[in-house]
């Protein structure tokens, strides 16, 4: 078996003209690509801190130098630690702390003293007659870290393998070929749209890659420029081209062969309208998480008597559902959603992964049941994160923030429906002030300002005399919403 | 102040971006703060201080800072 690196060197060779990477008026073709993945390696392994099977941090920018980096860490043997970059600070010396990684690309930060490299150093580097050995499946290619609602954010491992495995499912069932080309909107720092890098890359397709959606003409212009036949979004990115352009995108239905949608809730109804509007469409969506890449998928037209479930296990995967003893429940049992398959983390890093799996099923914390005919019913998300516009928050980070502004109590934050119906999710703030302290919910907002992201920054505020609590001190979200 | 200069600033607010940044050539989309979130509430932020209303074949054919004065300037002037 190949690994993705060594497929796109596959796709150099063989089809060295082919565009793989499209941005804006540049295109790099596959043999560019190996090249500058190749000349990036080189470039890494000069450098007076390389090690193998040490670490780096990448601000994943939608950009072709990402992509020449990203893949240019691992021919070198380097671990990747993909990272947004308007990650917040506190996040960002959380992940450095934490594996203590040997340099940081892209992302500019004064207060780091680690070795920085600017993203554009990989537009010019020089080929050299370097040979580098391809990485073995079973090294560590990225480690993510999730999201952290009970507590400090986990670091998820991936090797070359749970990549690869990844890669050939998703595609294996969505069904995109070599001569698809691939729209991409959504951000790179996150594993749907790295994911959707990766997966173009092992076909030997092209993917185009675009800032974000927000940009509505350009974005039609594209696809039909460029005759896109593929295209990815969360079900916010939906509504909000909902609401710019109404449902111009099903102009190009008969040019669109497929539509992956992923990440967050979307109602039945949605998915029945979109197959609808995409008569001939593959119109997939998927189920999963950093820790198991797209475990589950549908589509809407083959799925039809099942839009209220998350769809069947990928091939190649198997769900079960366990009780909490982690004994497996019969079909309608409702118990903990646990995967197994060669795309499932090993485990957290720097962890005890007692309670992260049943045998060898990764236990996903959330809760649901299977029918008789496989399909898999999402009850809830045990982890309580907040899905605003398909980008997952964790309340706690929030209600730290907030915690930590004079004259306030307490915090708690939850997801509430966005009152605008584009983002699916925004974040509520339910909070405790001390008496007599004369502080209002817009004061708050602009001290969070800076210290976590725009999107963080709750839309829903609320007074409460306290915060609903079980007996052990847990707060009681669900209370709250 | 004049209502591009009016407008600019409302761009640069609302995007929370020093005011230099807006050009009349950047694109929507082309900076991190201007995605769909920050698109959206962008459009809110100036139909609100203008009292207009868009329709949506104008919101789709909005590329760039220039587009938007112009059609902020000619809908408030209606």
């Amino acid at each position: 078996m190949k690994t993705i690196e060594e497929k796109i060197f596959e796709h150099g060779e063989n089809n060295p003209l082919y565009c793989a990477i499209k941005n804006g008026t540049k295109c790099v073709t596959y043999g560019e690509l190996a090249r500058c993945i190749h000349a990036s390696a080189s470039f890494f392994r000069k450098q007076s801190w390389y090690g193998k099977g040490r670490s780096v941090v990448l601000a994943a920018e939608k950009q072709l130098e990402f992509a020449y980096a990203y893949f240019g860490a691992h021919l070198a043997g380097l671990v990747v630690l993909p990272v947004a970059s308007d990650i917040n600070q506190s996040r960002l010396e959380y992940i450095l702390d934490f594996l203590k990684p040997c340099a940081i690309i892209g992302l500019n930060h004064n207060d780091v003293q680690l070795p920085f490299i600017a993203l554009d150093t990989f537009a010019m580097l020089e080929e050299t007659g370097d040979i580098h050995d391809f990485p073995s499946q079973d090294d560590l290619a990225d480690i993510l870290f999730t999201t952290g609602t009970t507590g400090a954010p986990k670091a998820v491992p991936l090797t070359f393998a749970n990549e690869l495995a990844a890669a050939e499912q998703i595609n294996g069932y969505i069904g995109n070929e070599q001569e698809d080309v691939e729209l991409l909107a959504l951000p790179v720092s996150h594993s749907f749209g790295l994911g959707r890098l990766r997966c173009c890359l092992f076909n030997g397709q092209t993917i185009i890659l675009m800032g974000s959606f927000a940009n509505t003409k350009r974005l039609y212009r594209t696809i039909d420029e460029e005759k896109v036949t593929g295209f990815t979004m969360v079900p916010a990115s939906w509504k909000y081209l909902q609401k710019m352009s109404g449902e111009k995108l099903a102009q190009y239905a008969s040019q669109l062969k497929y539509i992956e949608f992923g990440s967050s809730y979307f109602s039945a109804d949605d998915k029945k309208h979109m197959a609808e509007l995409f008569p001939n469409t593959r119109v997939t969506m998927h189920y999963g998480l950093t820790e198991a890449s797209r475990s589950c998928f549908m589509e809407f037209h083959q799925d039809a008597d099942a839009l209220g479930s998350v769809g069947k296990a990928t091939p190649g995967v198997e769900v079960k559902i366990f009780d909490e003893s982690g004994n497996e429940m019969p079909p309608l049992g409702e118990g903990e959603i646990c995967i197994k398959g060669r795309h499932v983390t090993k485990g957290y890093l720097k962890h005890d992964n007692q309670d992260t799996f049943f045998d060898d099923f990764f236990r996903t914390g959330d809760f649901g049941y299977k029918d008789d005919n496989g399909y898999v019913y999402l009850k809830s998300r045990l982890k309580e994160l907040i899905n605003v516009g398909g980008k997952k928050v964790s309340p706690m980070e929030i209600d730290q923030q907030i915690q930590a502004i004079p004259g306030i109590v307490e915090c708690a934050c939850v997801g509430v429906p966005d009152p605008e119906g584009i983002l699916g999710e925004v974040v509520k703030a339910c909070i405790v002030k001390s008496p007599g302290i004369d502080v209002n919910f817009k004061q708050i907002a602009e001290c969070l300002h800076g210290h976590i992201e725009e999107y963080k920054i709750p839309v829903v505020w609320q007074w409460v005399d306290e915060i609903p609590k079980t007996s052990n001190g847990k707060i009681l979200r669900s209370q709250l919403r | 102040m004049n209502m591009e200069t009016e407008i600019k600033q409302i761009i640069a607010d609302s995007l929370k971006v020093p005011r230099e940044v807006i050009t009349d050539e950047l694109c929507i989309g082309d900076i991190p703060q201007w995605d769909s979130l920050g698109h959206m509430t962008l459009m809110t932020a100036l139909a609100k201080h203008f009292g207009i209303t868009f329709q949506r074949e104008e919101m789709t054919d909005l590329e760039d800072v220039s587009d938007i004065v112009a059609l902020v300037t000619e809908k408030s002037s209606q």
